[in-house]
């Protein structure tokens, strides 16, 4: 059912959110890679015996 | 609304809101990306400051996860006291008081943030370093955040050993154990803790007024606030000279130390000597709190810098 006060967002809000969403996409994605790349580089130095 | 949304302000539409998704920036800013930074530092110095060696690699993971563990702290603590920030001007347009992210985001982000920070720490460093992480945690989100800060003035004294055990950490991540020479570190940071949040409390105290925070401003007045300054002044200086004269640190580091503490000590008496009660008269307070930051960096950092020179 529809809320009475609701409407379809407009151009703008939808632009807003999917560059909102996009952003956060982004970063996140940068974070994963950056978490890969740094538990690549643990086990390396665990496994090789530097400690 | 939903955990994590926020409202669409639409000029012209008062009857609706759009939720759109929290920004990456509501989230590092519920980090409190300033304190992280001392934080960081501390705890680096803590590291660099501790006897043998730690790979490059595991070092570098010690101090992200002390980092993501203060941005977890600094994120459940925005999410305990968003009724407060609400009512504080210093605070007002952080991410929860402003609207622009919901309480349970905050709450998720910041068990997340703890649970990720604990695990890395314990599986990559040591699982002491790891206890004493998960600790400072829960000192600083439960002890401080949810029991100290509403229930006495003494809040930040006691809280202030939260902000405290970065350089433990640090150190511990390399040696495996805590002596006393972290343990100056963390008494350092510890009584440097009441000068420094007491000579901001002074200049805002209006805030923490109105949100009814029990700063000892607003408990005890300026006056004795001005005291209780310079009285915790003496045993913050004591304890940072102390490294040189128990021999676990230098001639650099006791030179500079002195320095340092005695202008610290200077403003502290120009703080009580003031008689300001409004903020626009409290230069004196605005300088020390100023100078109280720079000196946690520059005391952390001699004692780091005449560490490595000595080893």
């Amino acid at each position: 059912m529809t809320d009475p006060g609701e409407r379809p967002p407009t151009l703008e809000e939808s632009r807003r959110v999917r560059a909102g969403q996009q952003s956060r996409a982004n970063v996140l994605a940068v974070v994963l890679v950056a978490l890969a790349v740094l538990f690549f580089a643990i086990t390396v130095v665990k496994v090789g015996g530097w400690l | 609304m939903n955990a994590g949304e926020k409202p669409f302000a639409m000029t012209g539409v008062a009857a609706r809101e759009i939720a759109l998704p929290s920004e990456w920036r509501d989230f590092w800013a519920l980090t409190k990306p300033r304190v992280m930074s001392l934080v960081v530092f501390t705890a680096l110095c803590g590291l660099l400051a501790a006897p043998g060696s730690i790979h490059p690699v595991i070092g570098f993971t010690a101090i992200l996860c002390i980092a993501v563990a203060a941005g977890a702290s600094g994120a459940l603590n925005q999410w305990y006291e968003s009724d407060l920030d609400a009512k504080m001007k210093r605070t007002a347009k952080r991410p929860l008081p402003a609207g622009r992210m919901g309480r349970d985001a905050a709450l998720q982000f910041g068990l997340i943030l703890s649970g990720f920070s604990v695990a890395v720490m314990g599986l990559a460093v040591n699982w002491l370093s790891a206890g004493l992480l998960a600790f400072s945690i829960w000192f600083y989100a439960v002890v401080y955040t949810m029991w100290l800060k509403r229930a006495t003035p003494q809040n930040i004294v006691i809280g202030g050993a939260a902000g405290a055990f970065p350089p433990i950490i640090g150190w511990a991540s390399v040696t495996g154990d805590v002596t006393l020479l972290p343990i100056l570190m963390f008494t350092i940071i510890f009584l440097w803790t009441p000068p420094h949040f007491w000579s901001l409390a002074l200049f805002v105290n209006a805030d923490y007024t109105e949100a009814g925070v029990p700063m000892l401003p607003v408990v005890k007045g300026r006056r004795v606030t001005r005291r209780q300054i310079l009285l915790y002044t003496f045993p913050m200086i004591a304890a940072a000279v102390a490294p040189s004269l128990l021999g676990l640190a230098g001639t650099l580091y006791l030179v500079g130390s002195l320095a340092l503490s005695g202008v610290f000590l200077i403003l502290s008496v120009l703080v009580l000597a003031n008689k300001a009660e409004e903020p626009s008269g409290m230069k004196p307070e605005k300088r020390l709190f100023t100078y109280s930051i720079l000196y946690l960096f520059l005391i952390f950092a001699l004692l780091a810098a005449d560490r490595m020179i000595g080893a």
